[in-house]
């Protein structure tokens, strides 16, 4: 080969390993891994008991040289069950998510044995800890002491083994019959948050007591499980099933692995109907598609373009009709989820459907894994039915994969920016879908969509107290679910309504990619916010996450009426005269016959809730186009006065609908004159449904 | 009889008493008034000027209603105590309205409506409104019992036998349904007969009515189903003349009142309809007896 040809394969090597660096992809492709589990559990299904053996190795995340860790943090979250003492029945008083636990249905976790690798038992250090409450009864989070400190970036393996008693299903996790819903099962450990972790000070453990109201929180890492059922279940589990071994005792031993994951989750139950499908990365998604989103999120093709991932279906029985809206609805989010925020990166996707009467597990995410909620009743009702429950919980868990799993946010300290991400996201998955208005009622002409739904939460009254940044447990009574799920979404609505669908879409989409694999807090999606849209909004978080309070812009009055000529001694062409009363009145007689006699239009506007956000106002003159101004002088009133030929005839706050947060949309709005339509289209509809009723009492 | 001719000549009988429907009708919408009235000046105070109302023109929105509800605050609260007036007037008024709708369907008395109607709905409702009370745990027993057993197997099944609770379930809330249907259509049969004959002991006649109905109920379901799926035709039309309608006040908004007064009116005239076929069922299954037995029996001439 010539010299310069030489120089030049070498030139170009050199460019194309360079490409590599020129066109890095944005979205990481895997998670840092700070641990790895390599479990081993044996289902008794007749007790109800699981046992099992770990072996972790954990690595110091720390950077620090002095950030040696000198203790391991775990939990052990079915201990919430072990009695009605633990910070987890205080709270919930034993209800929650409309469920009850029984009382026969207590749960444990006993440690059985702790050992290094080296052999020595750490078992005698263990003690319980309570960092969030002191209650000196609840056991859900266990520490060991170590006898050598785990240097910055040194591993530390053990051996751990387990027993637990299986809760009768309560709260996302137990069995029903022979129905195991196997999540949150294991001595997991907590997540060491060196120094400057989501704004963290000072290194150390951040494991929480299992609360009422919180979910999980922990570190990325790879898993190799092997569950051990009778051989009559059928199991279902995080990550692809990579071996199977009958056994000779009568059992089957599954081995699942998965890499990138914070969590493992499996389930068990021999009335499981399995179904596969594949959503398909070429077929699933058009060209068109594919291409328009790299438009708006300002992507190369290859930056967006899907995988394919095997879903795998495991339906009750009777539930058969509804198999194919299950599918459907997980490729509708496999496929925008991905679009927007980054391909779903596994291989696998399992969706599970508890078995009747084991609504506690319904409508919880693991990675790679969620279960759904349905029920016989929705055999009846397909897509375009009453109500679209099947696929909205479907499309919600799903985007848990991306807010909780791929985004890995600490849902104890901040469940927002989970479920209010998942929440927001979910609506518009649900919009494509469905249609923006009746996403989820769409019945004899009574719809609801998803965001209008969130919206009905926001009443003026109950909300005042809390602020969406607060953590998962802390939260006055009955406010966790709407500071968590639809207050967040509706702030992410507000925001796009602000920044623009594009903007928004940015912000969202470099957000997932710089915290993929990550633990981001709200204040790194703050300044991801601020440096996309170029914006300062500081401002608008500090009022909607960081602050209780309401959103409500008002018209508080409005009026036109023909200007009143000046009386008195006045101005007339540089000349001072008097106008008296006759006089004024003869000159306004005059300007009306000539129809050059102005309008005097005065608007009062009032923020009626604590948040003072920009509002856009739309003035209809008559004869004129509607012209728009923006109200964002920061004050809680304002007061505007127009003097034009053209009377005031309609004014309208937030007239595309932009600050989803308004608590009342129906004091955005005000005209002069009266149209009584809609109160007596609203009123005879009342009079008419209300003469049937009467009807009926006398037959 | 053909249930169809049945049916047939009860609504020739009702076409007859025009007066009596729009009498039965316009009664109704006197008490509805009592909760419509305010509802309508509230609602015209909340929305003729506020042009985001309008959308309810276009569809009921519900999101639209929360935020209105929450507007009215406690104006809304006041509405859940004007519809229980209501409900109590509807229930005073169906043992008057019935003993004037039997007198007047009843009686061959020339006289006016109005003076055939107030004498029934005074002579009767002393005796109608203790038959009503007697059919109350009379519908709850019949419901009991033809509906409790399949309650029954329903709470004794697993979980896991979903189709079969949902079924069971669908079909318990039919039976009661069904029972609380067949005791109505006594109470009416009852007292037809206590109209017709002047009987004083409503409920014994009741009880005795109330048997036979459930010793063979599809005598007067046979009367009842032709007149329900014609209900049933009506509110199809309405539905239909509904949807076809544009999101519009005026013209529009009046043709859609009438609509649905017409609508009940129809209801009125089926009602009538039904008394009528009742009657005829209760000359051919209990003879009026002669008077003398009658007033052997301590009725009142």
């Amino acid at each position: 080969m010539p010299a310069h040809s030489l120089r030049a394969t070498a030139a170009s090597l050199a460019f194309l390993c360079a490409l590599p660096a020129l066109a890095a992809p944005k979205l990481p492709e895997r998670a840092a891994t700070v641990v790895a589990y390599d479990i081993s559990v044996q289902l008794d299904p007749e007790k109800k008991e699981l046992n099992g053996r770990e072996h972790i190795v954990w690595r110091n995340p720390s950077t620090d040289p002095a950030d040696a860790v000198s203790d391991l943090w775990f939990h052990l979250y079915w201990n919430a069950f072990r009695n009605n003492r633990s910070t987890f029945f205080v709270e919930s008083g034993g209800q929650l998510r409309r469920d009850k636990a029984e009382t026969d249905g207590w749960g444990w976790t006993e440690i059985t044995a702790v050992k290094l690798a080296t052999g020595e038992n750490l078992l005698p250090s263990l003690t319980f800890e309570q960092p969030d409450d002191d209650n000196a009864d609840d056991r859900t989070v266990a520490r060991v002491l170590l006898p050598t400190p785990v240097p910055p970036g040194g591993e530390i393996a053990l051996d751990i083994e387990f027993q637990t008693k299986v809760p009768k299903v309560f709260a996302r996790a137990g069995y029903k019959g022979d129905f195991f819903a196997v999540t949150q099962w294991f001595p997991k450990l907590g997540v060491y948050e060196p120094a400057g972790l989501r704004g963290r000070e000072q290194s150390g453990w951040n494991c929480h007591q299992y609360h009422a109201n919180s979910e999980y929180y922990a570190d990325y890492g790879r898993f190799k499980v092997e569950i051990t059922v009778p051989k009559r279940f059928v199991v279902g589990a995080t990550g692809p099933e990579t071996a199977r071994r009958e056994n000779a005792d009568g059992t089957t031993t599954y081995v699942h692995q998965q890499a990138d994951v914070h969590d493992f989750a499996w389930t068990a139950d021999p009335r499981f109907l399995e179904y596969r499908e594949t959503f398909s990365a070429d077929r699933d998604v058009t060209p068109q598609e594919y291409a328009a989103t790299a438009k708006l999120l300002d992507r190369s093709l290859e930056e967006v373009k899907l995988q394919d991932v095997a879903i795998r279906l495991l339906l009750q029985p009777g539930h058969e009709p509804q198999k194919d809206r299950h599918f459907a609805a997980a490729k509708l989010a496999l496929k925008w989820y991905g679009l927007w925020y980054g391909a779903y990166p596994y291989e696998t996707l399992t969706l599970v459907d508890p078995t009747p009467g084991a609504g506690g597990a319904a409508g919880v995410e693991y990675p790679t894994l969620f279960f759904c909620g349905t029920n016989y009743l929705y055999n009846f009702w397909p897509g375009k039915g009453l109500l679209h429950e099947a696929e909205i919980v479907t499309v919600h868990e799903f985007g848990h994969q991306f807010w909780y799993g791929l985004v890995g946010s600490n849902e104890f300290e901040e469940a927002w920016l989970d479920e209010g991400f998942t929440t927001y996201s979910t609506a518009k998955v649900l919009e494509i879908g469905y249609g923006r208005d009746n996403s989820i009622v769409d019945f004899l002409g009574l719809e609801l969509g998803a965001v209008e739904s969130d919206r009905m939460q926001n009443s003026l009254e109950s909300r005042r107290y809390d602020k969406i940044a607060t953590s998962a447990w802390q939260f006055s009574r009955n406010q966790y679910g709407y500071n968590a799920y639809a207050r967040p979404a509706l702030m992410l609505e507000t925001l796009e309504g602000m920044l623009g669908t594009e903007t928004m879409a940015r912000v969202m989409r470099t957000y997932h990619e710089r915290f993929r694999f990550g633990h981001p807090r709200g204040a790194d999606f703050f300044a991801v916010a601020e440096e996309v849209s170029g914006q300062q909004l500081d401002s608008f978080f500090a009022q909607t996450v960081d602050s209780p309070g309401v959103l409500d812009p008002a018209i508080l009055d409005l009026t036109s009426e023909p200007a009143p000529q000046a009386r008195g001694k006045v101005m007339v062409d540089g000349a001072e005269v008097e106008i008296d009363e006759k006089r004024a009145a003869e000159l306004e007689g005059e300007a009306d016959d000539s129809e050059s006699r102005n309008y005097r239009s005065i608007l009062q506007l009032r923020q009626r809730g604590e948040m003072i956000l920009p509002v856009e106002v739309e003035l209809l003159f008559e004869g004129k186009e509607p012209e728009r101004r923006l109200w964002d002088d920061g004050q809680r009133w304002a007061k505007w006065e127009f003097e034009r030929p053209e009377k005031l005839l309609e004014v309208r706050l937030d007239p595309d609908g932009k600050l989803a947060l308004d608590a009342d949309r129906l004091n955005n709005t005000r005209r002069i004159e009266p149209d009584p339509a809609a109160a007596r289209k609203l009123a005879t509809g009342f009079l008419f449904w209300l003469q049937q009723g009467m009807a009926l009492l006398g037959m | 009889m053909n249930t169809l001719t049945e049916a047939r000549r009860a609504l020739r009988r009702t076409w007859r008493t025009p007066r009596l429907v729009l009498l039965l009708w316009s009664a109704h919408l006197v008490i509805a008034g009592i909760a419509f009235y305010p509802v309508l000046r509230h609602l015209d105070a909340a929305l003729a000027n506020a042009p985001a109302g309008d959308e309810f023109l276009r569809r009921f929105s519900l999101p639209l209603l929360s935020d209105l509800m929450r507007a009215g605050g406690g104006w809304f609260q006041g509405l859940g105590p004007l519809l229980l007036l209501v409900a109590v007037l509807t229930i005073l008024w169906n043992p008057l309205a019935a003993g004037g709708a039997l007198e007047s369907l009843l009686s061959g008395d020339p006289s006016r409506l109005a003076h055939r109607f107030g004498r029934g709905a005074g002579r009767f409702f002393g005796r109608f409104v203790r038959m009503g009370l007697a059919a109350v745990p009379a519908a709850l027993l019949v419901a009991g019992i033809l509906a409790g057993p399949i309650f029954g197997v329903r709470a004794s099944l697993d979980d896991t036998a979903e189709g079969a609770k949902f079924w069971l379930g669908l079909a318990g809330i039919l039976v009661a349904l069904f029972a609380i249907l067949l005791v109505q259509l006594a109470l009416d049969l009852a007292r037809i007969r206590v109209a017709r004959d002047d009987v004083r002991k409503g409920v014994r006649v009741f009880r005795a009515t109330l048997r036979a109905v459930l010793r063979r109920p599809w005598q007067v379901l046979a009367i009842w189903l032709p007149l329900a799926l014609v209900f049933v035709a009506i509110s199809a039309l309405y539905l239909g003349f509904r949807g076809l309608l544009p999101p519009s006040g005026g013209v529009i908004l009046f043709a859609l009142v009438l609509a649905q007064q017409l609508v009940m009116i129809a209801r009125a005239g089926l009602r009538v309809a039904l008394w009528s076929g009742e009657i005829a069922l209760a000359d051919r299954k209990w003879p009026a007896a002669p008077l003398a037995s009658r007033l052997a029996a301590g009725a009142r001439t």
